[in-house]
């Protein structure tokens, strides 16, 4: 959804109505109050002075005989206009402040942001009273009293956003182009930190309106004849027991103009940062419709389909998983995936990045949330019947996991907790799971410890996960798992975050499990060659189904039957691949959605004719 | 003015005292014009640091490189321009590109730093436009990709206009710096024919970083091995794959996973 369609989709709802409302009010006041009313809420009249609310002067009428609506009426152009000139003037030059940094480099780098966090640990209040005072009382030195005052912080966000900016790969392609600093400062890091700094502004307009105010009520902004909401409190304040109204209703108006900018803020935020989808009920989802843009996939591997008959783990039987697209429909994102895992079996789940595979196994595990939805006919593991809810949901296998369930994920700096021992973590589940007592837990939490071959295991217990490499840190992760006595290792991409010699140890240690333990794990990977040398048998998915169930002899002989298995066989290149030759690629435009297999996998090669046409002085030619 | 790419005793060092670590330590090897020189090891061994420091991305804390007669480490002036003639291509597909520009834009952006860096006039919009275009199809891709936003493309043609970008600054020499780790198996091929088959066109030299022993072997004429920022062995690619002379290359080769 671009940013319009999801600032006209706000603006329907009753927060983007009233946030409208409110703006309209408030723009309408600040351009023509003065115009329509400044001459009647000029007029003094010492017959009227103080008087109580009345038809003719509905707040009543001030210390002068003025009428209280009108003068706070007209004082909104002056409130609202100080308010965000200060904003803009702050804002601006914080946002200068915050990429200087980037643009100067090196110590007077580091000087800058020291002083932009000094500036941050003043109280931006005290401060704008301090400068304030510098200034002299006027409106304008109160303005930039203020834009000082907030110019800390919008240099400390701008600086933390640009910053990781910077660290982008387009911000690096262009500095090695030799684009200038500024240049790329405009073209690649303004227009990325944008959103947030203009959300923020907005709510900032609002904060330093009532700051403003704060500073004409002590005296020190708008100064006699003119007057602003805040002169107008100091001005009604003495007289708060004569006439209340002539504090009181400045006091709302500051309080209503502060909630429109804050109302503004939050529709800005929500139509410039796409948002997640909301769940659907049960009730809506049987109404919507899933998309189908493929033609069926005819699946060409063997499903197991007598039930019972082999000793099962995991069973599962049409599962899918939707997503909700828009307001109104759904898309298919894993499509009716049948398959069984029997006890002691590796099984390997391969596929491209937005497959299914691993949607796949995390809905197996419970794992998926909404705006997800998975069903399924029949879902069983290790015996026990996986209970679907109406919505879809699978029960939760929390009370599986570390008994019968061990999970590894793919990235085991993030599965673990930094501020915990890592034997701590691997000890819990002996504690939650298995009515250890603490001495118990740490003893076969050691014992795990040195079963996945962690050196040293006594010692290694009382480390955190940083002192751990990657690779002791997934054997961490499995020994977790293993407390337990699992019936099924759910594996999602547990090697790809490691280096080829660690990958080689941890798959051996799989194995090793597989075979002394019994234990049946479901490794999902994109890389083919993994899973054929672990596993005894691989499922292929692709655009969210399962197009191929083989076994890793017959994968590996080039038996597969499915064109699309075949395809990404052979562009899978190994150490005897022909050196010297184009390598296989699947084009982006093939599929294997139909059942008629079309002439896929043929290399792509450079059209050397364009390349001729290019100017290009290269030396070694 | 030759295209010889040394990296000479070059060291790279981060932070200071007691935390500082020494990311690349004293590497020397040279990328001979027109060869694709494999970089491979294990993460943290220094081989991205290494290009960087070619580029200027970052600094080495000693020793020197050279891109033919010129230094372009520590590069002042008409070295600086001179460095440009080495570019790079990164690994994430999804940075790769300003989100927020076409692909048009960010082609054009190269195009015109190589003019910059030639001293040559700009050519007109329109004949900008259909470099671009020429650009595009020398990575296969349709023409009218100029105006789409790389959101709207996959992984694989993006790192393929990362190639054509690269290509658009004229270089003497390309880094490329993991170009497929994050993409599908199934494109790879494509992104690396498509880079193979300009670089034997242009001549121009490449080193070939890669984790990918099996993909580094099809791709490169030689190959080198880094271990905790030194080097550990440099050869022709059939040489150190068939016969490798050090037991880590060995270790590194027996690892690779075979179908």
């Amino acid at each position: 959804m671009t940013t319009t369609r999801r600032l006209l989709a706000v603006l329907r709802t009753p927060l983007g109505i009233f946030a409208l409302v409110a703006v309209s009010a408030l723009t309408f006041l600040t351009l023509f109050a003065p115009a329509i009313w400044g001459e009647q809420a000029a007029v003094t009249n010492p017959s009227l002075v103080s008087q109580p609310p009345s038809p003719e002067h509905v707040f009543g009428t001030d210390g002068s005989g003025r009428d209280i609506l009108l003068r706070t009426l007209v004082a909104t152009r002056l409130s609202v206009v100080m308010a965000l000139a200060a904003t803009a003037i702050g804002v601006a030059a914080g946002v200068l402040l915050g990429l200087l940094p980037l643009v100067l480099g090196g110590r007077s780098a580091r000087l800058v942001v020291a002083g932009i966090n000094i500036g941050v640990a003043f109280p931006g209040l005290l401060l704008a009273i301090a400068f304030s005072v510098i200034l002299g009382q006027s409106g304008l030195a109160a303005s930039l009293a203020i834009a000082i005052a907030i110019m800390p912080n919008y240099g400390r966000l701008t600086h933390n956003l640009a910053a990781s900016v910077w660290g982008r790969d387009y911000v690096s392609a262009a500095l090695v182009l030799g684009i200038p600093k500024s240049t790329i400062v405009f073209r690649h890091l303004l227009p990325n930190v944008r959103d947030p700094l203009i959300v923020n502004a907005t709510l900032t307009a609002g904060g330093t309106l009532v700051s403003f105010a704060g500073l004409s009520f002590l005296g020190l902004g708008i100064q006699v004849p003119e007057y602003d909401w805040g002169r107008m409190l100091n001005e009604g304040v003495a007289r708060i027991f004569v006439t209340p109204a002539a504090a009181l209703v400045p006091g709302i108006a500051i309080i209503l103009a502060g909630l429109t900018f804050v109302l503004l803020g939050e529709v800005l935020g929500k139509a410039l940062t796409p948002s997640g989808h909301r769940g659907f009920s049960a009730r809506m989802l049987r109404k919507l419709t899933p998309r189908r843009d493929a033609a069926p996939i005819v699946s060409t591997g063997t499903i197991a389909a007598s039930e019972g008959e082999t000793d099962h783990v995991l069973s599962v039987r049409n599962l899918r998983v939707y997503a909700p697209e828009g307001e109104k429909r759904l898309r298919t994102l894993v499509d009716g995936v049948s398959f069984d895992i029997a006890r002691g079996e590796i099984v390997g789940v391969v596929g491209e990045s937005g497959s299914g595979k691993s949607l796949t196994l995390m809905s197996v595990a419970g794992l998926l949330e909404a705006p997800l939805h998975v069903t399924a006919d029949s879902a069983e593991f290790d015996g026990e019947q996986l209970t679907l809810s109406e919505n879809g949901h699978p029960k939760s296998l929390d009370h599986h996991f570390g008994r019968r369930l061990a999970m590894v994920f793919q990235d085991p700096m993030s599965s673990l907790n930094p501020a915990l021992h890592v034997g701590v973590q691997v000890a819990e589940t002996g504690l939650l799971h298995l009515d250890m007592n603490r001495e118990q837990a740490r003893g076969a939490a050691i014992d795990r410890l040195k079963d996945v071959q962690i050196p040293d295991a006594e010692r290694r217990y009382k480390q955190y996960p940083h002192e751990y490499s990657g690779g002791m840190r997934q054997r961490a992760m499995i020994a977790a798992g293993l407390m337990g006595a699992p019936a099924l290792i759910l594996a999602d991409e547990p090697t790809t975050a490691l280096d080829v010699t660690v990958q080689e140890g941890i798959l051996r240690l799989l194995r090793k499990i597989n075979e002394a333990e019994g234990t049946a794990i479901m490794f999902v990977s994109h890389d083919i060659a993994v899973v054929t040398s672990l596993c005894t048998r691989v499922l292929v998915m692709y655009r969210g189904r399962l197009v191929e169930d083989i076994s890793a002899e017959n994968l590996r002989a080039g038996n597969a039957a499915h064109p699309y298995t075949r395809a990404l066989m052979t562009t899978v290149p190994t150490m005897r691949s022909p050196r010297g030759e184009p390598m296989a690629s699947i084009p982006d435009d093939a599929d294997f959605s139909g059942t008629s297999p079309i002439e896929v996998v043929e290399a792509v090669k450079p059209l050397t004719a364009a390349v001729r046409l290019l100017e290009f002085e290269g030396e070694a030619r | 003015m030759s295209n010889r790419l040394a990296f000479d005793s070059v060291s790279v060092t981060y932070g200071h005292g007691s935390t500082a670590y020494t990311a690349v330590d004293g590497v020397d090897l040279a990328l001979e014009p027109g060869e694709i020189l494999g970089l491979v090891g294990e993460s943290g061994s220094g081989k991205s640091t290494l290009a960087r420091a070619a580029v200027g991305l970052t600094e080495p804390s000693s020793g020197s490189i050279s891109l033919g007669e010129t230094e372009i480490s520590n590069a002042r002036g008409a070295a600086v321009r001179e460095r440009r003639r080495v570019q790079m291509i990164f690994q994430d597909p999804q940075s790769c590109f300003n989100p927020r520009r076409t692909i048009g834009q960010s082609l054009d952006e190269a195009l015109q730093a190589a003019h910059r860096r030639e001293g040559t006039d700009l050519p007109r919009q329109r004949a900008r436009r259909d470099e671009i275009a020429n650009l595009l199809r020398a990575v296969a891709l349709p023409a009218d990709a100029a105006e789409r936003m790389p959101a709207q493309l996959s992984g694989g043609q993006r790192q393929r206009i990362a190639v054509a970008r690269a290509i658009a600054a004229k270089p003497s020499v390309i880094l490329a710096d993991e170009i497929t780790s994050a993409l599908d198996v199934s494109v790879q091929g494509a992104v690396l024919n498509l880079l193979k088959g300009l670089q034997r066109e242009l001549g121009f030299s490449v080193l070939f970083i890669s984790h990918n022993l099996a993909v580094v072997r099809i791709v490169c004429d030689r190959v080198a091995v880094m271990r905790h920022g030194r080097l550990v062995e440099v050869g022709e690619t059939t040489e150190v794959m068939e016969a490798p002379q050090q037991d880590y290359t060995r270790q590194l080769i027996a690892a690779v996973p075979t179908l």
